[in-house]
Order: structure tokens, then sequence, then C-alpha cells
């Protein structure tokens, strides 16, 4: 088994057109585990740790952007208030040894259903920055990466390069079903963004459906029924709101039976995710409108 | 006295710095590593396996099949020979992970690269994938895979009995297949020199399983020698020798050299047992007051098409209540899936949960208070033998275990409590082991710097043997316990008890005991008889054992340091011999553990996932001889078993049979998140009737009753009955 | 019923000897002046005995240390088999149980599911490096004391863990220690006493 170190992102590229079997690794520990069980047989690892960008984010003109290196404990660091459904995400990543290493990036390289980063991505509108030495950059919006279990739309020559995302402009919250308090892999997973300034919501599902996925009828339905003006309008939301936004989002998803849960319990829990991620939001985006009139 | 002290373990100082030895730590020069290679199907046999690539392969020493391995020279007797069917015997297959090769390479990585090239032709029959599958095949054993558990056991009629009881509960209960999943996976390693064998084993008792090395290889028992000084994580996981035990010293004799058999985490789950699922049903009979009158305690367990070992869960049901009429029967039925262990509480926790959660169903349609049920039926003797109990604090347990609880404050209406979107739950189940004794042997040497060495082959689990049997030597001979070292582990030492079936406080413990005792009475003998010592000429029964030494009881200046009198007389050890033996059927008491459980859950309305918030439980064990080592103990006993409610299910596929998940991320144990307030009380008695040492056993008692506590506390926030386990979220939507 | 089914996995040598190509067509393309002795950008693997190693040199427990390690070797098993430690424990090889936890430059992180390749130049400490000589670090004291442990396996991951937690967090609540902690299983379940364990170290520390 080959093992490539580049040092620069150029190599890196160079090495992935020259070996398109050659598995990326930053932290290890979705890859690795899968050498370790002998699930993968990859031809060769393409070290990216040596990459310095990559464990770099920055923020220009409005948007930042996250290398694919930047492991889950620096964004929950220091990105948690320009993204706070994914730090909210990167906080139920398995352990706090896994979040030292795990990277987002890795987390969209495994395209697994069940990974945690994916529903803040969908709902936040990120975009995926991914690269090839012969064809350069794509961008790819996070709504057209996934493309079914664990396959993504990524050429097996291209690198993740970053992820692009607009930092917060109102409440975003993530909410995951387990079946003990920490360390689980989802049974399923629901992140909700509002998006005041285009009266607009993101919704992204984890772990219900082949691949992660926006509960799009869910988003029109509720972008439609909210008062956004209301400010300080007395009134929560309609309970009918509520329940009838569960009830989309869970129509939305294609659960299955496994081993972590029963199709039918996530389809139930998808609801009440729902109606409590938007009940969380809702009150934020209430009270920063109190605060500002 | 340093029995009974809370003291830190006196090998707490290896164990947080790393120093400690486990087998896999053990370092032989020249070892070569072997991997197992485990059958992808569940039923069949192999046609034909091609290892000519493996053998090819880097570092490659041997590739051993079925076709080409060495005879073995008998096999030897189970249950501690955990499978009856000897690994590479034959080319059938009976489940999946079953090992069908064995690949030797001068390193880990070589071997494991080596067994990917192994090309298996397999022939595939029609697996028995699921209990269920089997259910209707259900049959009684002709051999009883522990020999003192009768399969069937009858008292009265309890067919008429329950037909004539005016309040009847009739209903089903199932427990899932759970693995011990311990953290260590088993290792080990074994080296011949000419028909000498010295093997390290992740064993829970060197004693129990060197006589099966020495069988199955044909050599006397006394060119065996076999060590274990840690093993991390036992719970019966290691009380069975598994087929890699044999794997080892068949590769190191067929390359020559030392090999080790690491078995991966996967191979834990498929290649050491687990706790086998259940399924039974309990009737109860009772009399508008709640007196039992009919108990039919129906169990049917899966088991391997190697062996009928039974997951013996209706076994402790004759002797818990005072019920007249009672029949217990306890069946098999064949799965393609590996042969069950025993686990951590082997029978009694699959049981209680159906006893007792029926016994609660039996106070709710009664409406009687559970507690009180359970008082009104108390078996003041041993309901079998009709013996008195060796000691019996129960009642004690109900109170004390209650009253910290708060269980007063418990309305029995089901869903009547809430906190905002929380549903609360008490629930209450009791627990009760019966206590067995082996034999066991110890000597305790004094030695002329004023020490003691404890030998006995005792294996260190966690449960904290070698400290507590340090305290035991240390009050034997007046010495603190940093003055007594421990020689363990270590098959060349007298015979401990084995580290299972909670017998080394009382078994191993009382060989210490009377190991002291002997070396004390040597020393006394010694002093009395010596006319250059202070004590010369008094009565051997006046002098007593003091700091470090010797004294007349009565006058307490009079005596003299055990390091005097050894060096006076040149004598570098004195050695006492502790010979424990059980009295067995003649005992004039029936003896065993007790315990209590009271639980509190909360359960959101929305997405019912239930947690543990609170857990009282209550043991009545006789004597504690570590209150720090047992609380620790049975707080980790019960939070085992709170996984077994909520989370743990090593699930069948329900085509192969094979389990689905034989990983610790989807097999999922508690993790410290998970764990809630957990109180435990001790209502000591020292049990003098039962050995010498007044102490019986914590370690299985304690994971008995919980999880019908918590499914009973399930009932009582939700109005849901469930039975069967785990609870988990979608059973109670 | 009764099928044949004819399973050969897919042979590792097949990879080496195809990597043999590409590592010779990377080995061209690696003119950027960035392959050194120490860390070749790219290495190449070789089909023939003894397989293909690469050299690391890490600090260990604040020794230097240099050893050519099989590019599958985990940084646990360089710990274990190469380097000597017994500390760091392999208990699931899967990144889930943390019997494996190592500090890398302060941090916690999992030994079994990284490559010993991909740390040159780092700073491990495991639990052999915490006591200074016979004086035990202060979490080390608390686990003896609290009896945080019974059969001792998972210890050496619980106590590098705790340390890599009072170092993010100096004062952490009840309910964080659980939470932060929750990476490490303990099948003995001390859990209670892990907690009262973290709890009067960072006390000890404040």
């Amino acid at each position: 088994m080959a093992f490539l170190r580049p040092t620069t992102w150029p190599e890196a590229l160079a090495a992935k057109a020259e070996l398109p079997g050659a598995v990326p690794i930053q932290g290890g520990t979705d890859v690795m585990v899968e050498i370790n069980f002998d699930v993968r047989r990859p031809e060769a690892l393409l070290d990216l740790t040596r990459v310095a960008e990559l464990a770099r984010w920055s923020e220009t003109g409005g948007r930042l952007r996250v290398g694919a290196g930047v492991p889950y404990s620096r964004v929950i660091g220091e990105l948690g208030d320009r993204l706070p459904g994914l730090a909210q995400a990167s906080r139920t990543v398995g352990s706090p040894q896994i979040r030292n290493r795990g990277t987002v990036g890795g987390n969209l390289g495994a395209a697994s259903p069940a990974g945690d980063s994916h529903p803040p991505l969908l709902a936040g509108g990120a975009v995926i920055e991914v690269e090839s030495a012969a064809r350069g950059v794509r961008m790819i919006p996070a709504e057209e990466f996934y493309l079914g279990v664990k396959r993504s739309a990524l050429e097996p020559d291209e690198l993740i390069r970053a992820f692009h995302a607009e930092p917060a402009t109102g409440p975003q919250y993530f909410s995951k079903v387990g079946t003990r308090n920490a360390m689980v892999i989802a049974v399923c997973s629901f992140a909700l963004a509002l998006h005041p300034a285009e009266r607009r919501v993101g919704t992204g599902i984890g772990s219900a459906a082949p691949t992660p996925l926006r509960a799009r009828a869910a988003e029109e339905f509720l972008a439609a029924e909210l008062d956004w003006a209301a400010g300080l309008a007395p009134a929560g939301l309609a309970p009918g709101v509520l329940a009838r936004f569960g009830e989309l989002v869970s129509e939305a998803a294609a659960p299955i039976d496994d081993v972590r849960g029963t199709a039918g319990y996530r389809r139930h829990a998808l609801a009440v995710m729902a109606r409590r991620t938007l009940t969380w939001a809702w009150n934020d985006y209430r009270k920063a409108r109190e605060q500002c009139a | 006295m340093a029995i009974g002290k809370a003291i830190s373990r006196v090998e707490a100082g290896d164990k947080v710095t790393g120093a400690a030895r486990y087998t896999e730590d053990v370092r032989v020069a020249e070892t070569a590593h072997a991997v197992l290679l485990g059958s992808a199907i569940s039923a069949g046999r192999v046609r034909g396996i091609d290892t000519r690539r493996a053998e090819r392969a880097p570092g490659v020493l041997a590739v051993i099949t079925h076709l080409n391995r060495p005879d073995f020279a008998a096999v030897p007797p189970t249950p501690y020979t955990a499978e009856g069917r000897m690994p590479l015997v034959d080319d059938r297959i009976h489940y999946a992970g079953q090992y069908i090769a064995v690949v030797v390479a001068e390193t880990r990585e070589q071997a494991e690269h080596a067994a990917t090239l192994v090309v298996v032709d397999y022939h595939r029959t029609s697996p028995v994938p699921t209990l269920d599958a089997a259910l209707s095949q259900a049959y009684i054993p002709r051999e009883n895979g522990l020999a003192r558990v009768p399969s069937e056991y009858r008292r009265g009629n309890a067919e008429a009995a329950l037909a004539a009881a005016p309040v009847r509960v009739e209903e089903e209960y199932r427990t899932a297949a759970l693995s011990h999943a311990p953290i260590e996976p088993s290792s080990t390693l074994a080296y011949w020199e000419g028909d000498r064998l010295t093997i390290y084993d992740s064993t829970q008792s060197v004693h129990m399983h060197r006589p099966l090395v020495a069988i199955a290889f044909g050599v006397p028992e006394d060119r065996v020698r076999m060590y274990c000084s840690l093993v991390g994580g036992g719970f019966g996981n290691k009380s069975y020798s598994w087929p890699h035990v044999f794997l080892a010293p068949m590769a190191a004799r067929v390359v020559r050299r030392p090999v080790r058999v690491t078995i991966s985490r996967k191979q834990v789950f498929t290649g050491t047992g687990h706790m086998a699922a259940t399924v039974q049903t309990v009737r109860l009979g009772a009399d508008q007051d709640g007196r039992l009158r009919a108990l039919i305690h129906d169990s049917v367990n899966q088991t391997s098409f190697i062996d009928d070992r039974q997951e013996t869960a209706s076994a402790i049901t004759p002797y818990v209540y005072a019920v007249p009429d009672l029949y217990a029967r306890i069946r098999v039925t064949k799965v393609n899936t590996g042969t069950g262990g025993a686990m951590r509480t082997p029978g009694d926790s699959a049981g209680a949960f159906a006893l007792e959660s029926a016994l609660d169903e039996l106070a709710h349609r009664l409406g009687m208070d559970p507690l009180e049920l359970r008082r009104r039926n108390h078996a003041d003797v041993d309901p079998v033998s009709g013996r008195p109990w060796s000691g019996k604090q129960l009642l004690a347990c109900y109170d004390q275990a209650a009253e910290r609880f708060g269980w007063d404050r418990r309305n029995p209406e089901p869903g009547s409590a809430r906190d905002g979107d929380d549903l609360i739950g008490y629930g209450m189940a009791g627990g009760q082991r019966t206590e067995h004794q082996r034999p066991a042997q110890a000597t305790v040497d004094l030695t002329d710097d004023g020490t003691a060495v404890i030998r006995s082959s005792m294996v260190e689990i966690g449960g904290g043997g070698l400290t507590t049997l340090s305290q035991i030597a240390a009050d034997g001979l007046g010495l603190p316990t940093a003055a007594v070292t421990f020689q363990h582990g270590d098959s060349a030492l007298p015979a401990a008890a084995p580290t299972f079936g909670s017998m080394t406080s009382g078994s191993t413990g009382s060989a210490v005991k009377l190991a002291a005792a002997d070396a004390l009475r040597a020393a006394i003998d010694l002093a009395v008889g010596d006319r250059r010592s202070p004590l010369h000429g008094a009565d051997p029964d006046d002098v007593v054992a003091h700091e470090g030494g010797l004294r007349l009881r009565d006058r307490p200046g009079d005596g003299e340091s055990y390091r005097a009198l050894l060096r006076r007389n040149r004598i570098n050890t004195l050695r006492g011999d502790g010979d424990f033996q059980p009295e067995g059927e003649d005992a004039e008491h029936a003896m065993a553990t007790f315990g209590v459980h009271f639980t509190e859950v909360r359960i959101n309305r929305y997405l019912p996932r239930v947690r543990v918030v609170r857990h009282v439980a209550a043991f009545s064990i006789g004597r504690v001889l570590n209150a720090k080592t047992a609380r620790n103990q049975a707080q980790g006993g019960i939070i085992m078993r709170l996984g077994a409610a909520l989370m743990e299910n090593q699930r069948p596929d329900p085509v192969s049979g094979r389990f689905i998940s034989p990983a610790l991320t989807d097999y999922h144990v508690p993790v410290n998140a998970d764990i809630g307030e957990i109180d435990v009380i001790f209502v000591e008695e020292p049990d003098t009737n039962a050995n010498p040492l007044g102490a019986r056993g914590l370690g299985e008692i304690c994971a008995v009753g919980i999880c019908a506590s918590v499914a009973n506390a399930v009932h009582h926030a939700t109005g849901k009955r469930v039975r069967s386990l785990p609870i988990t979220p979608d059973k109670l939507l | 019923m009764d099928e044949t089914t004819r399973e050969s996995p897919p042979s590792r040598r097949a990879f080496l000897s195809r990597s043999l190509t590409a590592g010779a067509g990377l080995a061209a393309l690696g003119g950027t002046g960035t392959a050194t002795a120490a860390a070749p950008a790219v290495a190449a693997a070789a089909a023939v005995d003894p397989p293909e190693t690469l050299p690391v040199s890490l600090t260990v427990n604040g020794r230097r240390r240099t050893l050519r390690t099989d590019p599958r070797t985990s940084l646990l098993d360089a710990l274990r088999e190469d380097l000597g430690l017994t500390g760091p424990k392999k208990g699931c090889n899967q990144g889930a149980c943390g019997a494996c936890t190592v500090l890398l430059d302060g941090t916690r992180i999992l030994s079994c599911i990284t490559f010993a390749v991909m740390f040159e130049g780092a700073e491990i400490t495991t639990v052999e490096g915490l006591a200074d000589g016979d004086r035990l670090h202060p979490v080390q004291r608390a686990f003896v004391e609290h009896d945080g442990f019974q059969c001792g396996f998972c210890t050496s991951g619980q106590i590098t863990s705790a340390v890599g937690l009072l170092a993010e967090n100096p004062r952490p609540s009840t309910a964080e220690i659980k939470e932060l902690m929750s990476g490490n299983l303990c099948r003995c379940a001390a859990y209670p006493n892990i907690v009262a364990a973290v709890e009067s170290a960072a006390e000890g520390r404040s």
C-alpha cells in the first residue's frame, strides 16, 4: 500500500490525478476504521495532514471558507457563533477524541447518510469546493453533493478542498436521536436554519434515507407560514404550523429498519425534532426581533 | 482490622501507570502471530480451501486448516471447554465466524494480510437463523450443561393450583442475546519445550483451564503451566476455554515457535460466547391477598448445533418465593449461532426479568404494592430443601432500600407522575443467586522481614480479590495490608477457586484465612517453644497476632515481632497452608445471595427513550470485605444490566443468523453520560454458616433484577408493559 | 436449499504490485523538492520481502524515537509493538472504546485509527509519561483514591482522556465530565467513580 505525503495542495492534486484510487486521509476516524476492519483495502493512502492550508478557515466578503482539514473541535470552538447549526452537530460527533481529529471534509468524503455534518450543511446552504488537477475547481451545492449511500459527486481524481457557507443570519438548530446519551451514530437527525433576510427556511435530514436530504416541501410551507415581520407580534407559532411542519419533514424521509432503529421510530422522531427545533428557532427569532425593537 | 476497610486496590499503582500486564502485554522472544479466519457462512461445509497464495505471502509460516491440522489427543470436557467440537476437526460449519483456518506469520500485519488471500469454496446449507425460527423445536437437553441445575423441577401440582387460583398472570417475556463485550479481547500465547507447554491466556481460572489444554494435547497436567495475572474484563467471557485457546498451542507445535493469538473485536462477539436469547413464559396464581398459590416458569434459549448449552433462566425460580406448587423447566433449541457462554449473571439475570416483571403485573392486578407482594411471599427457609438459609437479610434490604429511594412517595397509578414533558416512573424488583463454593487452596508465608506472601493461583478480573484477600491475610497475622504481597495467576501456585461464579470471597478468601491462621499457629508454636522468646511457655491459645508480631492476649506488653522471632530461629519463611473444602450437599444451611432494586426512570413523552436517573439497590451478601471495591463492583453490575434493559442487543440476521453488528459502534453498551445516580446499600451480617470468613459473593447478585426493575418503572411511568428486552423507544410509541 | 458460492477477497498483494507502478510514476512527479529522506512526499510500495517501511521520528513521553514502520501500522501498534509500551490498549481497533487514547501535543486522540507515519515530529504522551518520576499525576492519584476502575484495561485511556479533558476545560461540571468522558467505555462500569476522580482532580487544580 503506497502512502503519499504531499505537503502542498498542487502536490496533493497531482498525486490524486496519478493515483485516483488513493484514499485521502485527514483525521483517519472514518477511513481507518474501514481499513482496520478490512472493509476497504485502498491501493494507496493520501495523507493530507501536511497540507497546511486545509486546516485554515477564512471569512471574506461575508462568506466563510472552511478548509477540509479543520477538525470538529475547532468548528465548535472557533466557528460556533458563525455556524451554530454545524457546531451543534459537531458536538455530537463521536467522542472528544474523535472530534479532535475528525473533520467536516472527512465526513463529506465518506458521504455516509448518518454523517452528522450533512444536515446543517444542507440547511445552511453550504457549497462544497472540490478540485482536480485536470479540470480545476468545481463548486457543488451540498444538496447536489450526496448521490447515494456513501456515494458523492466527487470524481475519482478530485479532492475536497473546503466548504463555503454564509455566517448564520438567523437561528440554526441541530437535533439528533441516538440509542444512548453520547458516543452515538445518529438513528436520525435534523437541522433547521432560518434565513430571515431571504425569508427562507433551510432543512437537513440525516440517517433517514439513502442520502442526507432537504425537506423541500417543509421548507416552502414554513417559509410561507412564518410571520417573518411579526417581530413583536404576541403569538408564538400556531400549533397547526408546528404539526404540519413536522409531518412534512417526516414525509420527506425514506427511512428503513436497521440495527439502530425502526423506520417507524425514525419518521416519528423526525417530526418531533422538526417541531422542537422550530420552536427553539422561532423563540430565538422573536427574542432577537424584540431586542431590535 | 483491615477487613471491611475501604482501602485502595493493592494493584492500583500498576493500573494507573500502564505498568499492569495483561496477556496481550506479555512479550516472549521469537513469537509468531496467528490470525484466525472465520467462516463467512453460518451453515454448511468447507468444500475446498485454497491456501496456496496465503502460504506464499511474505512472512507466512503456516496456514492450518481442517485438511492439514494435527490431531487433538482428546476432546476435553464441557462446559469449561466452551465448545464440544474442537476447532478445525472437520469441514462442517455451524455458525458464522467459526474458525476455518489459522494463518501464522512473523508479524500480525503479515498474518492478517495472508488471511485475506485464503480462498474458501463453501457448500452452503439452509441455516436456522433465529430463536423464533427454532422455537417449535425446543427440547430438554439430555446432557445438562451445568450439572447442578436440573432441567425440570416440580413441587406440588402447579397446573391444578394455577387453575384454582383466583388471580392469575400468564405472560411471555423475551430477552435478547447479549455480548459480554469486555474491553480486552481474548489473547493466548503458547510455546512448547518438548512436551512442556507454557501458555499465557486471558482466563478467569488457570486451574480450571489447564487440565482442558492438557487433555486436548495429550500431555500430563503438570507439564502445562498456565499464567494469567490480570484479565481485562471477565463477566464470564473468559470463564470457558474458547476455540482460540486450543489453536494457539496447536499452531505453536506446527511452527515450533511461540505463537500468539489475539482475537479481533469481531471475534469477541462471534467466538467467545454470549448470553443466549430466551423466550420465557411465567404463569402466576395468587389469592386475593397476594399469597402465591402456583408458579410455572418455562424458558427456552437458543443454543448452537454443537452444544446443548442452557441459559438457565428458570433455575433460580424454585428457591425465591414461598410458593407451594411450582414447576420450572429449561429447554434449548438449535440455531446456527455459536455456543452461548456464561454471562453475568448466568440464568438468573434473564430469569429475574420474567419472574419479577410478572410479579409486578400481579401486584398491579391485585391493586397491591409490589414490595408488599414480595414481603408476603418471603421464603423464610429454602423452599426447595426446607433448610434454613445460612444468612438472609432480604427483608432488611427491602426496608432500607425502599426508605433510601423514597418508595412511599410512589402513587401507584401508572402515568401519574410528570415533570414537564417527562413521564416519571418508579419500579422495583428482587434478585436472588444461589451461592456456589468450590475447593480452594492458598498458602501464606510469614517472612523474616516481617511481611507475608499469599500464594494462590487467583486471577484478578477487577472484582478486587487481590486487595480483599490481602486484607484477610493481614488481619489473620496482625499485619498492615501493605506488608502483604500476593503471588497469583500461575498454575504452579496452590489452586484458587475460579474468578467467576462469585467464588473468590467465599472460597479462595476462606482458603487464605485458613492459611493465615495456619501460619500464625506455626509462629505461635515456634515462639512458645523458644526459650529466648518472651512468649516462652505461654499457652498457645493465649497468644494473638498484633502489629507485626505476637503478644499475650491479656498482657499486651509481652510479645515480639515476627521478624525477631524468625531471624533468631534462622527461619526465612514460615508457611501456613489453607485448604477450603465446601460442605457441599450435606450442608446444614442453604446458601444464597439476595438483593432488591428500586429504579426511577424519566421518559420524554415525545421521544420516549428511557433514562434511568436514579437507582437504589440493597444486597445481602454476609460480610463486606472492602467497602470501596464492593461498592464499585455492585455499581458496575447494576450498570451492565441497565445496558441489557435499555440498549444491548446482539441481533441475528433473520436469514443467515449471523450477528448483524459484531462491533462496539453498534452493539451499544452504556457510556458515562448514560449513568444517573446509583446508590448501593449492603445489609451486612457476617455469615459464618456459609464459610469461615462470613462472606458470600457479590459479583453476580448485583446484576440480578435490574431489567425488571426498569421495565416495572417504565410501566409505572407510561402504563405500557414492555415484555421484551431491550426497552427501545419504538416499543413505547 | 443448497447453493455454492466461491468467495475470493481482493488481494492486498494485487494492489501492492499495482501501486508499485503507480508509485514509480509519482516518484517522477516528485521533483518539487519536498521529497526528503525523512519525509518523502511520495513513498512507493514494493511487492517484495520485506514489505515496505517508512521512517518516522516522533517524541514519545519526552524521548525522541525513530522507527521504520509499515505504513499500515497504526500509531497504537507502533507504540505497543515497536516502542514496547503497554499502557495504550487495543480494545476495538475502530475508535469505539477509547482504550487507546493518547495525547498528541496535549490533545487527546485515538491512536488506533491513525497511522504512525502521520506523526512525524509530533509529541505523543501515553499514560506512562504522565507521572513525574515516582510521583503520580494528580489524575492518576485521583483514580487510585476514588477507585476509578476495576479490571484496569480501559484505565490508561480513561486517565489520558481525563488529562486531555482538563486541558480543554479545567473546571468541568459533573454533567460535562460525564459527557466528555463518554468516549472511553468501561465495561466494568466504574463510571460513577471515574466521574468522582475527574471531579476531584479538577478541584485539586483550581
